[in-house]
């Protein structure tokens, strides 16, 4: 959804309005971010899945709006002046990638920020007691989530030089976003950069052995998100970060206690179980 | 005569048809310990979540400091200086106790660093300061009811809720949890507590509210209500019957 409201804001300033490119960027990170703000406040307040149902219909609304807009070239989409220079696009989205994943960092690592996420996302109950505002660390999060999905769908419109209501509103974007988040590692830095690898190198492989078999594509992607679900919650880095902590705990806990025989047991299955599946 | 810090008029809270919290009306005077106790089910819990913003009452009014805060929701409470900890006790299992406390003196003190100073000084006092890199939710139920108070306590609040610390501890912890409380007390911070060990409600309060029902049905000097009729019969009532 930002993705589209980016893109579109690119491509409708330089087409209509004659703007250069680098001027529209920046719009297209704020625009998605006042939407963010809108569509957060309201839902986020509420519990359960009212925020993503209504997230998933405004995307859906937002489409149709780009369908039967004029300005939006309804569903012919639009079509930018190419700039032939892969590496130009290389490096805006290299900017903004690291630049996301910098702020990030300070934010959630560093500053009280990120010990108000997590402490919401372990009690909100509880964090709310110690005067944390949960309604506004999430949309404040929400609004910090969309503004580089914001940027980077304003560098896509220039990049492919063309956009429709379906590539800039459509589903598959978010879908194998949320794969890569899942299967890395929810809640981590790290986790969906791996994600993103695996997802991608999938994608390649798939259409260079699999394209006969389109329909395949979302239902192994399905397929991952359901297996990670149920067997492991925490994605591929969490569980690494879990193995590694239990481990470390227990070397340093046996220094002070005797040493419990079941850990042993429990490493020797992790260590086996591949091996017979 | 020290000033009311917590003033509670006629407070109702129902659930459906149930009247778990029933015109309750009591003062809290700054620096003091009230003791609040009732049968299992009494309303007890379900009052600190009305004072505490958890739950609006459905009638009735709150004042803190003067101020009218009924349905003020609960992170406004808290810093403004009413600090609670939770019967159930809601760590947040999957951070270390240091980082427990640390966000809770965020509030106050701003910056990580800062909330990390003043959490080291609250650990010392509330004994916990060398399990501070341990996960929460390997603490002891002692340890975890512990940390409670540490993140209430952590706050710097002027009046603070406890609910149930010392039940389920032993009587080494048990004491030692006490005479924490009375640290507390001693620094001036108002109390109100629940606890059902009356031993501990008539060592630490200075007055005692009962509840039965929902309903009010006592509030003076421990000695007193301990001997008051309607108070007996709804301890023993059922017994005697
Ligand atoms: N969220 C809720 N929804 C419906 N009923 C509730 C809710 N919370 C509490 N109650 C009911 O309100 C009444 C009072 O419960 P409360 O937990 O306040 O009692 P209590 O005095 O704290 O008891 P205990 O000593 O067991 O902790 C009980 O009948 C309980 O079942
Ligand atoms: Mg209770």
């Amino acid at each position: 959804m930002f993705f589209g409201v980016g893109a579109y804001t690119t491509a409708i300033l330089m087409k209509l309005g004659g703007w250069a490119f680098i001027l529209t960027v920046p719009l297209g990170g704020l625009f998605a971010g006042i939407l963010a703000f809108f569509v957060g406040l309201p839902t986020l307040r509420l519990k359960g899945s009212y925020f993503a149902i209504g997230t998933w219909a405004l995307a859906l609304a937002l489409q149709q709006l780009a369908l039967i807009l004029d300005i939006t070239g309804g569903p012919d989409g639009m079509r930018l002046p190419p700039y032939l220079n892969p590496s130009y696009f290389y490096y805006w989205m290299l900017g903004v990638v690291g630049g996301t994943f910098a702020l990030y960092w300070i934010l959630l690592e560093w500053a009280p920020f990120g010990l108000k996420v997590r402490a919401i996302r372990e009690d909100q109950d509880g964090a709310m007691a110690l005067g944390i505002n949960p309604t506004r660390v999430k949309v404040q999060s929400f609004v910090l989530s969309a503004v580089p999905v914001g940027l980077l769908g304003s560098i896509y419109a220039y990049w492919i030089t063309f956009i429709d209501p379906l590539s800039a509103f459509g589903d598959i974007l978010t879908d194998q976003a949320v794969v890569m988040a899942v299967v890395g590692g929810l809640g981590t830095l790290i986790g969906p950069a791996i994600g993103a690898v695996i997802v991608f190198t999938f994608k390649t492989l798939f259409w260079a052995y699999l394209s006969d078999y389109q329909v395949l594509y979302l239902i192994i992607l399905g397929v991952a998100i359901a297996l990670t679900v149920l067997f492991l919650p925490n994605g591929l880095w969490g569980t690494f970060i879990n193995y590694r902590d239990s481990s470390r705990g227990m070397r340093t806990q046996s220094v002070s206690r005797p040493r419990i025989d079941a850990s042993e047991h429990s490493d020797e299955q992790e260590k086996g179980a591949p091996e017979h599946g | 005569m020290a000033e009311t810090i917590l003033k509670v008029q006629d407070v109702v809270k129902t659930f459906g048809g149930l009247h778990a919290v029933n015109r309750v009306t009591f003062d809290l005077a700054e620096g003091e310990v009230m003791g609040l106790i009732g049968p299992n089910g009494a309303g007890k819990t379900t009052l600190f979540n009305v004072i505490s913003g958890y739950y609006p009452p459905t009638q009735g009014r709150i004042h803190f400091k003067g101020q009218d805060v009924s349905g003020v929701p609960p992170y406004k409470l808290a810093a403004i200086g009413i600090g609670r900890t939770f019967q159930v006790v809601k760590p947040f299992p999957g951070l270390s106790v240091l980082e427990n406390v640390i966000i809770a003196g965020l509030c106050r003190y701003g910056t990580r660093r800062a909330s990390e100073k003043h959490a080291w000084k609250i650990l010392d006092f509330t004994g916990l300061a060398d399990q501070a890199d341990k996960s929460a939710a390997n603490l002891t139920l002692a340890g975890r009811k512990r940390l409670e108070i540490s993140k209430a306590l952590a706050l710097e609040p002027s009046l603070l809720l406890l609910d149930e610390v010392v039940a389920g501890l032993n009587p080494t912890e048990a004491d030692k949890t006490i005479e924490l409380i009375l640290k507390i007390k001693g620094f001036g911070i108002s109390i109100l507590i629940v606890e059902h060990i009356m031993r501990v409600i008539m060592n630490l309060s200075d007055r005692v509210v009962v509840l039965n029902f929902g309903q009010q049905i006592a509030l003076g000097k421990p000695a007193d209500v301990a001997r008051d009729p309607m108070v007996i019969q709804a301890y023993f009532g059922e017994d005697a019957a």
